[in-house]
């Protein structure tokens, strides 16, 4: 809007400054040629008036010649009447004179007094001529001498011919600026053309170049679109309102097998049999007809690679910048890949899902069967060892030394088993369960662990080194239980150590885990033997020498194992051993809340 | 005091054997009440019923019911359920005996109203200590609101 506003301005100047620079000469010449003509007719004028002034010079002295002559005695008619043609020729010339020269004051004046001069010359010459027909020749040549010397006309004559050559050249002086004048305006003017036109040709030029660099760079980012379409892997194709090919880029001749050269085929006919789905194409009808944009449709074409693919089509109508006609922008994106991903990646979680089924079927069975065995299997150790006590009553005084032992071994062996059912049930118990995250203090889980393993020891020396422990994120009963079990082996195993040293650290490990240890200068154990050492009821020493049942360090290593850790071991035979797990670093400000 | 003696101490369990020891148990307790065995949870309200075989007992309450969980048809905690719903019967201390340490089992047992729970010891001088204490504790000591 503004532009054009501008232009129009523009145009509106341009044709002003036309029009005076080509007008302004015009009017120039014109008045030049008028002014020339008014000159010439100056011209002619004064040159009437100087003639009919010496006409009436000229007719006087005729006249006066023949007063003279017929003075002299000469009788003839022809004399007489030039004598006689002063007084009749002269007045009307001088009228003439008066009217030639009525728009200039001064030649009146002049005329004025000529007239007057001549006048009494005629009046001289008509005494003379009528003394000479008395026969008074002396008296008519005194008339005829008074009336050259009374009445000179010489110099009026002169005055007026002087007059009007004076007022000639003034005129002609005036024509002369005027035209000087005129060559003035004419050479501004044409210096003007001459600047306009040097203007016009400047900035069409200038035009014509803004307009070329205008379309190379709309040439050269036509080639770079042209460059980028035919370069994207994802096919893409423009379609008249009929759905016939206007333009298909390299991906989509290649996916449906066109010739790029006759890319102008319908639609229905690309691709051998690819486009042919009705419902598609009248949904792409409706793009072109109702402007409804097709948006992410989902269907399977066999392509002429004869392979089924999973496309994802979109399509939305153009208009043609040329014809205003509608046209149909259609991509396709092959998504076999994904779709056959996705469908992989269903088929696993089907799996998965399938295994959770499975698992979950499997730790209710578990949790089934230690409900079982808490209460099932209890049930006849209790009564073995209840019945043989009833034995025992029974028997009375007969019960002799044999048959107490066995007994107490049959009491004793039950109670071993409902121990180790008891440890089973916990160890099995620990892997079931949620974990009850919160921040645990491992300086008081030591402490506190510490304390009851030494409890009802006074007799042992142990030296205890704890170093500052950290704060971690865990379930605060289970580390509590990992910590007891470590230290209470840490001071059973010193049990034969005269000074017992047990030693509690910890450390960062490389990728910011924390690391415990507990060591101890007490039996250790053989490192070949150390994988069995975190098995549930393996025992690497007697229960003659070390009492316990072996699901100890088993419980550890669940527990660790359940906080994302890992726990191992290295000692060596009777120098000791140290026991260490990791915890993974946890944020404990964001554990906290 | 002479009815209360005369209650009687119903022990609901279904091991025979656990039965006999527990008997044993209360019998050296030297209690006077009568000790009553049914052996699942139907034969149980039966009895607190007066119904069925029970249907010509002496009446009365308990002096306390000491229930096992794990029996078969009814098991103790329906049995408790069905008690403490019972306007009649809520006041009946029951004292569960389960070999169960499942927290599970605990934690239902006292939100259904048990008054104890107790594990049966495996090693059988605990068990007899259990019991007789048990029997004692219910049938002697406890003071329980008259009957109507």
């Amino acid at each position: 809007m503004k532009v054009g506003v501008v232009t129009n301005w523009r145009v509106a100047g341009l044709l002003l400054a036309m029009l005076i620079i080509v007008g302004l000469p015009y009017l120039v010449t014109l008045n030049n040629t008028r002014d020339t003509q008014l000159a010439t007719t100056w011209v002619a004028h004064s040159n009437s008036v100087k003639a009919v002034t010496y006409q009436v010079a000229y007719v006087m002295r005729d006249s006066e010649a023949a007063a003279y002559r017929l003075l002299a005695g000469d009788g003839n008619e022809l004399t007489r009447k030039r004598a006689g043609r002063a007084s009749s020729e002269v007045p009307p010339l001088l009228q003439q004179l008066r009217v030639m020269t009525i728009d200039n004051p001064d030649q009146q004046i002049q005329i004025g007094s000529l007239e007057s001069v001549i006048n009494g010359r005629l009046t001289m010459m008509s005494q003379a001529l009528s003394r000479l027909q008395q026969a008074d020749l002396a008296g008519a040549r005194q008339s005829l001498r008074d009336a050259g010397d009374l009445f000179k006309m010489n110099t009026e004559i002169a005055t007026i011919v002087q007059n009007e050559d004076n007022l000639l050249q003034g005129r002609q002086k005036a024509a002369a600026q005027e035209v000087l004048d005129g060559r003035i305006v004419l050479s501004i003017t044409a210096l003007a053309q001459l600047l306009l036109l040097t203007i016009i040709v400047i900035t069409s030029e200038r035009q014509i170049g803004r307009r070329e660099v205008a379309e190379t760079r709309e040439s050269s980012a036509v080639q770079r679109s042209q460059l980028i379409l035919q370069a994207v892997r994802e096919p893409i194709a423009l379609f008249d309102e009929n759905l016939h090919g206007l333009l298909v880029n390299a991906a989509f001749s290649e996916m449906y097998g066109l010739d790029p050269q006759r890319h102008t085929q319908p639609l229905a006919q690309m691709g051998e049999g690819a486009w042919t789905d009705s419902v598609l194409l009248q949904r792409l009808n409706d793009v072109l007809l109702r402007d409804r944009e097709l948006w992410d449709y989902d269907m399977i074409q066999r392509t002429v690679d004869g392979v089924d693919r999973h496309v994802v089509i979109n399509a939305r109508r153009l208009q043609q910048r040329e014809t205003d006609a509608p046209a149909l922008l259609l991509t396709v994106s092959d998504v076999t890949v994904r779709a056959l991903a996705e469908q992989k990646v269903n088929e696993l979680n089907r799996q998965l899902e399938g295994k959770v089924t499975q698992i979950s079927d499997v730790n209710r069975e578990l949790e089934a069967f230690s409900y079982s065995v808490s209460h099932d299997l209890r049930a006849p150790l209790r009564h073995i060892a209840g019945f043989s006590r009833k034995l025992e009553h029974h028997l009375g005084e007969r019960v002799d030394d044999k048959a107490t032992h066995y007994l107490e071994v049959i009491s004793g062996s039950a109670q071993r088993m409902a121990l180790l059912i008891d440890d089973l049930l916990v160890f099995s118990r620990l892997g079931r369960g949620a974990l009850r995250l919160q921040a645990v203090d491992m300086q008081s889980l030591v402490d506190e662990a510490r304390a009851l393993a030494e409890s009802g020891l006074q007799e042992r020396r142990i030296v205890w080194t704890v170093a500052p422990l950290p704060m971690v994120i865990g379930d605060e009963n289970m580390l509590r239980t990992v910590w007891q079990n470590l230290l209470s082996n840490a001071v059973k195993y010193t049990g034969q150590c005269e000074v017992a040293r047990i030693e509690v650290s910890t450390q960062k490990g490389s990728n910011g885990d924390y690391e415990f240890t507990v060591a101890d200068n007490g039996a250790g154990f053989d490192m070949q033997y150390a994988d069995k050492l975190f098995g549930v009821f393996q025992r690497l020493h007697r229960a003659s020498e070390f009492p316990g049942n072996g699901i100890g360090l088993a419980n550890v290593r669940r527990i660790v194992v359940r906080h994302g850790g890992r726990v191992w071991a290295d000692a060596e035979l009777g120098k000791g051993a140290r026991f260490h797990f990791s915890l993974p670093a946890t944020d404990l400000a964001g554990a906290r809340t | 005091m002479i009815k209360k003696e005369l209650r009687t101490i119903l022990l609901v369990e279904d091991s025979r054997a656990d039965a006999e020891m527990a008997i044993d148990a209360l019998n050296e307790a030297h209690l006077a009440n009568p000790v009553v065995h049914v052996e699942d949870g139907v034969e149980c309200l039966d009895y607190l019923y007066s119904r069925g075989a029970w249907a010509t007992r002496e009446p009365g309450d308990p002096a306390v019911v000491l229930l096992d969980i794990k029996m078969p048809r009814m098991n103790g905690l329906d049995v408790l359920t069905h008690m403490r719903e019972d306007e009649r019967m809520r006041r009946i201390p029951v004292v569960i005996l389960s070999s169960s340490r499942e927290e599970s089992d605990l934690a239902r047992s006292w939100d259904l109203g048990a008054n104890a729970y107790v594990i049966k010891p495996v090693d059988v001088d605990q068990f007899f200590e259990a019991v007789r204490t048990l029997g004692q504790f219910w049938a002697v000591l406890n003071q329980a609101p008259e009957q109507d």
